[in-house]
């Protein structure tokens, strides 16, 4: 080879290397692809689907179940970047995503931080989305359980999905600032931010009031912010106004140490829409034996508002760990019955009714010490409450022993109270009282404290058959009220018990469950008739399911559809 | 319609022979040029003449050969060989084989092909946009005259790449069938310059390894593919044009490969017998169209 072959040969070995090292340097993917997914806090049960957040992809994967070969439908949609949490609407048809954005913003194109609403109504298998921007990151969020309002705020630590590389708190904040939604428009209108004032304290918790009646027979919905150290009103239908009513802020002051407390929990009586007298909160603290109970009134100095809060503060003998507003029998009344606050005690196994306008109590000695109270009247049947209009309350939460529930009838509390108390079948301590849905709303779901089965108590019958389960379970009730799954999270087995016959029926899965859904199926065949799906969600790889016929379950008709979240962006 | 692209390359396999035969028979030199009428090479000019001659010295064609040729009845391809001899007269002239093996030939050739991706497909797989292969080609010359050729042949590709996908493994792999039609331009000693064109198909497979997945995600299927290139075959050695038992050639060639898009449905690929009702994922449509390049070593003979 002569020295110009060679010198043509290496130039163009030289230049074939080049282009090689080139192509093979040019392109490029998503980062998506390189981000793996997230297996913790993934999958949201909505009524007619489960919802997958996709953080690293910026969206959100609903699944539904059309047809009744199990088959499972997915549609996207996008949602902002760096979730902070996720929560579910009391009613199952809309997720809210809260997102801290690309936080700092280095650039213009960096999203902002933001809130995505997204609706999948009942009978409505397509979901849409809304997205409301804020100036702020807020890792907290308070939904309406009447659909009507959100507000999301700072709190203590945010739930449901932490963000990850995301530096959610800017340099300075305002712990006092929330963010109020108007959910009710079809399309995002721009929120309101409020900052409330403050005495030192910081947003806790929010609630929101059922609709009140205020002394100037104007009906009202009110937020209700428990801070550290003190409780606000905030008027909801106002607070979109271009001039809204301040807040009214109502700090609460120990008797004992005279220095300041902290909020465990607020009572909303309201359960006469159209009397003003019963626009009236309780809150009680969880280091103070007082309670406090407040009644709006009309304004008399400051008329911004329609309306003031009355304070009784009442001594409770020790630190209550639930509160409720219930009615009492009462022969002094023009209606037989009286609005008292019942508060649970359990350092003295008591019970306290407070009568809230003259703070005074009678104690009622309970059979244990329990510490939970939720009103049943509704659902005991017979002369027993309905008849008399007086309140019957469900008590568990018991410490030791054979505490289980007992069914606490206000008839006669006020002059006989021990005869009103009746232990249950259940003797075992119970951690929870699960409501089910209609049509067997009658029901509650008892898992027993030790993790080693549950009770399923029937408030007409009022009995309590036991149902134990060889490992600690965890359950899920159904929305349509037909049935429970009990499964073990890690664990492949899985058990659906229907309520009419407290059957189990087992079934189980090739991969370790994580969470269990039960969702209504679409049927194109009988679009009026639903079926059920249940989603077992695995939190493995890219994420797997294995579906179910919610309503005949078998684990050979089973269908098993993975990966879900690796489809491309 | 799945198996068309199997019966294209059944068509294309069953044809190929046929169109060699056909074309092995009318070789234009080889039986027109007699072995002993090999002239001598000429003598170099005289260094004295200060005139310089109407052509180099070493292109002038040698006086011996030309009654021969009028004594013969003149193919077409003699023209050829006297040019070829003219160019590059230190080579052997063709006319001892009357072919000039350096043209019309078998040829082997193996290397490697680079080929850029930019379907988004193709992102699963790959984490840029680059399918390295393996490459390999048999051609035959079929027809040669002017300093031109035709070739064809039978080309394979494999190129295999995989990535990891959200935590998952991904690969996907091409194996490409093909037969390549070759045009030719010789430039004597140097090689010759082509363009090519190679339909054939594709069979694509592409899987995913999920921990949540009853089995591995896969999906195989023929394609339709279709090659445009056009390059440089560079000889290597021996560079003469007399009879040698082999020659080699680096070669260089580079284009635009197109195959047909398909749809990356995959689904577990479960055992027989295995009853379970599974479904598996959508990685949406891919195809493995782009330009690419092509080296290789080729030896023919």
């Amino acid at each position: 080879m002569n020295p110009k072959s060679k010198k043509v040969a290496r130039s163009g070995l030289v230049g074939c290397m080049a282009l090689v090292a080139f192509l093979a340097s040019c392109g490029g993917r998503p980062s998506y692809w390189n981000d793996a997914v997230k297996t913790d806090s993934v999958a949201y049960g909505l009524a007619n689907g489960v919802a997958l957040v996709d953080d690293a992809d910026h969206r959100v994967v609903i699944l539904t179940t059309p047809g009744s070969d199990l088959q499972v439908a997915e549609q996207w949609l996008r949602i902002g970047h760096g979730v902070v949490s996720v929560t579910v609407s009391p009613d199952a048809t809309r997720l809210f995503v809260l997102s801290a954005g690309d936080w700092p913003r280095r650039t213009l194109k960096d999203e902002e931080p933001s809130m995505t609403v997204i609706d999948l109504p009942k009978d409505v298998f397509m979901a849409t989305a809304r997205r409301y921007d804020m100036s702020e990151p807020r890792g907290n969020l308070a939904v309406d359980p009447l659909g009507h309002w959100a507000a999301a705020y700072a709190g203590t630590s945010p739930s449901g999905v932490q963000a990850t590389g995301v530096a959610a708190a800017s340099f300075v904040q305002n712990p006092n600032e929330i963010v109020l939604f108007d959910l009710t428009p079809p399309s995002a209108v721009p929120p309101v931010t409020r900052t409330l004032q403050s005495f030192g304290g910081s947003p806790q918790r929010l609630v929101f009031t059922p609709e009140l009646m205020l002394p100037n027979m104007t009906p009202r919905r009110l937020l209700l912010i428990e801070t550290d150290i003190d409780l606000t009103m905030l008027d909801l239908d106002r607070a979109f106004d271009p001039s809204p009513p301040p807040e009214i802020t109502v700090p609460l002051t120990s008797k004992t140490t005279s220095g300041q407390v902290t909020t465990a929990g607020v009572a909303v009586d309201g359960r006469n829409a159209n009397d003003p007298n019963d626009a009236r909160f309780a809150v009680w603290t969880s280091s103070d034996t007082n309670l406090y109970t407040m009644q709006l009134v009309a304004p008399t100095t400051d008329l911004r508002n329609d309306f003031a809060p009355t304070i009784n503060v009442t001594d409770l003998g020790g630190v209550p760990s639930d509160v409720a507003w219930v009615e009492t029998t009462d022969a002094t009344s023009p209606t037989g019955l009286s609005l008292r606050v019942a508060a649970l005690v359990p350092s003295t196994s008591t019970a306290i009714l407070v009568d809230p306008d003259r703070s005074l109590t009678t104690p009622v000695t309970l059979p244990a010490p329990y510490q939970k109270l939720s009103l049943v009247t509704d659902l005991v049947a017979g002369a027993q409450a309905s008849t008399q209009d007086t309140d019957v309350a469900l008590l568990w939460g018991g410490q030791g022993g054979s505490s289980g529930v007992a069914l606490w009838t206000l008839k006669n509390s006020v002059m006989q109270p021990y005869a009103s108390i009746a232990t249950l079948g259940a003797t075992q301590p119970v951690s929870a009282a699960l409501d089910v849905p209609a049509p067997n709303q009658r029901l509650k779901v008892l898992p027993m404290a030790s993790g080693t089965g549950f009770y399923v108590l029937d408030l007409s019958a009022q009995n309590a058959p036991p149902l134990s389960t060889s490992l600690s379970a965890t359950l899920s009730i159904a929305p349509d009220g037909g049935r429970l799954w009990a499964y073990q999270q890690g664990g492949t087995d899985l058990a659906s018990v229907d309520f009419k016959t407290l059957n189990p029926i087992p079934v189980s899965t090739d991969l370790p469950i994580d969470s269990v859904f039960d969702i209504e199926r679409q049927d194109f065949v009988a679009p009026m008739v639903h079926g059920r799906a249940l989603i077992a969600v695995h939190n493995q790889g890219a994420i797997g399911i294995t579906v179910f016929d919610a309503l005949t379950p078998v684990t050979a008709t089973s269908r098993r559809v993975a990966p879900l979240l690796l489809e491309g962006p | 319609v799945k198996n068309q692209p199997l019966v294209f390359l059944a068509f294309l396999f069953t044809s190929m022979p046929a169109v060699g035969m056909a074309q092995d028979a009318p070789s234009p030199v080889t039986p027109a040029q007699p072995t002993p009428v090999v002239p001598a090479p000429p003598p170099l000019p005289a260094p004295v003449d200060a005139t310089p001659p109407p052509l180099p010295p070493r292109a002038e064609p040698p006086p011996a050969p030309a009654p021969v040729v009028e004594a013969t009845p003149a193919p077409v391809s003699q023209a050829i060989v006297v040019s070829a001899a003219q160019a590059y007269p230190q080579a052997e002239s063709t006319a001892a084989t009357g072919s000039d093996a350096r043209e019309s030939m078998w040829r082997i050739e193996m290397g490697f092909r680079g080929s850029y991706v930019p379907n988004a497909g193709y992102d699963p797989f790959s984490t840029n946009d680059f399918l390295p292969s393996f490459s390999v080609a048999a051609s035959r010359t079929l027809v040669a005259g002017h300093h031109l050729s035709f070739a064809a042949g039978l080309s394979w590709d494999y190129g295999r790449r995989g990535a990891e996908d959200r935590g998952d493994h991904a690969w996907i792999s091409a194996q490409r069938v093909a037969v390549p039609l070759e045009g030719r331009v010789h430039l004597g000693p140097l090689g010759y310059i082509f363009v090519r064109a190679a339909p054939g198909v594709v069979a694509e497979h592409a899987e995913v390894d999920d921990s949540s997945a009853a089995a591995p995600l896969s999906k195989t299927r023929w394609l339709f593919a279709t090659d445009v290139s056009g390059g440089l075959a560079w000889l290597l050695t021996p560079r003469s044009s007399a009879p040698a038992r082999a020659r080699l050639w680096l070669q260089a060639d580079g284009g635009y490969g197109w195959v047909a898009s398909q749809r990356l449905d995959l689904a577990p690929a479960l055992a027989s017998g295995d009853a379970r009702v599974v479904s598996g994922t959508d990685l949406g449509s891919i195809s493995l169209s782009g330009g690419f390049f092509r080296i290789a070593a080729a030896v023919s003979f």
